[in-house]
């Protein structure tokens, strides 16, 4: 599971030099939403340290707002069911928005809408592939 | 878990507050030597696949007819040159520019190959002496402004970025600002109603350079008119003009740095 989470995201990462999709963020964001763990902190931290050098940024803009927008997930998640497509599509709409409009690129409406179906897409796989006894 | 999470929200901050202040530049430079071979590595592959790359051909044809774009701006600029020197009113220094040849080793665009990339990523940065507000040209077309550099990479903003501003002209002499946009457009905007524009004109850079010798050259070809825009009752007209490169095709460019 490890190696497979490991590959993904530097899999991810080599693909945000073609492609302005947040596929990193939204993949954390599933990751949060299904598994709900404390080590996806530690790869939000360094996937946006690692971005932050490869797309030439200031160092630690992107982890800040990766891990920012999860603790805002966490912090609904305690007051609303969080593990439904609805959810999912909302709030990776939202998130890529507000990534899009801060790295300052094009297509903003458009590239959100797309990261948003991608989302839905990564959280039914998640969901299906996840360990049996998970909640 | 909200413990965990504070820890990295706090590195977080001081890593961005460091940076921002340029105390990071060592660390920074170490951690890139590791990183920078990626893209280089993915990319290159990524501009081989068959439909992203262009045919030998096509790509020909399309040197050669920059090649002679490139001529008509020299021809141009060695009559206005003349025509001042026999006026014995202006004498035109011929400023020698250093060309950085640099691999582009990340264009991320919306849909890869299609869209016009946001902005392109080098494999040259400070170590290569290149500094913000360093045009990038190809030939004598101008692709962007570098907009950030590390110690071995760098940003470039390209020309169809919302962050580009910069005085132009036409060939016949109209006097605009040309500015990126949404949608992949370049609009030559502010040119007063009482100057010519035709479809087709080709629109160069006017020169931005400051004090230092630093920033856009003058006579740099940033497109082609390809509609106008001209109502009576506004106060100046304007022109959608188009890149006569292909940006997502890109390999190579150049860095127009200080000569030493």
């Amino acid at each position: 599971m490890w190696f497979i989470l490991v590959l993904i995201f530097f899999f991810l990462s080599v693909l945000e030099a073609i492609t302005t999709l947040p596929l990193v963020f939204i993949l954390l964001l599933c990751l949060y939403i299904v598994f709900e763990r404390t080590w996806i902190f530690t790869i939000a931290f360094f996937t946006g340290l690692f971005l932050d050098l490869y797309l030439v940024r200031t160092l630690g803009q992107t982890s800040l707002y990766f891990l920012v927008f999860l603790i805002v997930i966490l912090l609904y998640e305690r007051k609303f069911e969080i593990k439904t497509k609805p959810f999912v599509f909302f709030v990776s709409f939202l998130g890529s928005l507000g990534y899009l409009l801060i790295f300052r690129y094009d297509y903003i409406f458009w590239q959100a809408v797309a990261s948003a179906i991608i989302a839905v897409l990564i959280f039914q796989f998640l969901i299906r592939s996840r360990p049996v006894g998970m909640k | 878990m909200v413990f965990t999470f504070f820890i990295f929200l706090v590195l977080s901050i001081i890593i961005l507050v460091l940076s921002v202040f340029g105390k990071l530049v060592l660390p920074q430079s170490f951690l890139e030597k590791g990183v920078a071979f990626l893209p280089k590595t993915f990319f290159g592959l990524f501009q081989r696949i068959p439909f992203i790359s262009e045919s030998e051909q096509l790509k020909k044809l399309k040197q050669e007819n920059l090649s002679y774009i490139s001529s008509l701006v020299d021809q141009e600029r060695l009559k206005k040159e003349n025509a001042a020197l026999l006026s014995q009113f202006q004498q035109q220094d011929i400023q020698t520019l250093s060309l950085l040849p640099s691999k582009i080793v990340g264009a991320p665009g919306f849909i890869p190959g299609v869209t016009t990339p946001a902005n392109f990523i080098l494999d040259k940065g400070a170590k290569d002496n290149v500094e913000v507000g360093d045009s990038v040209v190809v030939k004598n077309n101008l692709i962007g402004k570098v907009s950030k550099v590390s110690s071995r990479l760098s940003k470039v903003d390209v020309i169809t970025n919302s962050s580009i501003v910069l005085s132009a002209k036409t060939i016949s002499g109209a006097i605009g600002v040309v500015k990126g946009g949404a949608s992949d457009k370049i609009t030559l905007d502010n040119v007063l109603p009482s100057q010519n524009l035709k479809i087709d004109e080709l629109v160069l850079t006017k020169g931005d350079v400051d004090i230092a010798g630093s920033g856009i050259p003058a006579d740099l070809v940033i497109g082609k008119i390809q509609s106008i825009e001209k109502v009576p009752t506004n106060i100046f007209q304007r022109a959608e003009v188009k890149s006569l490169i292909n940006l997502t095709k890109l390999s190579i460019v150049f860095i127009v740095i200080l000569p030493e």
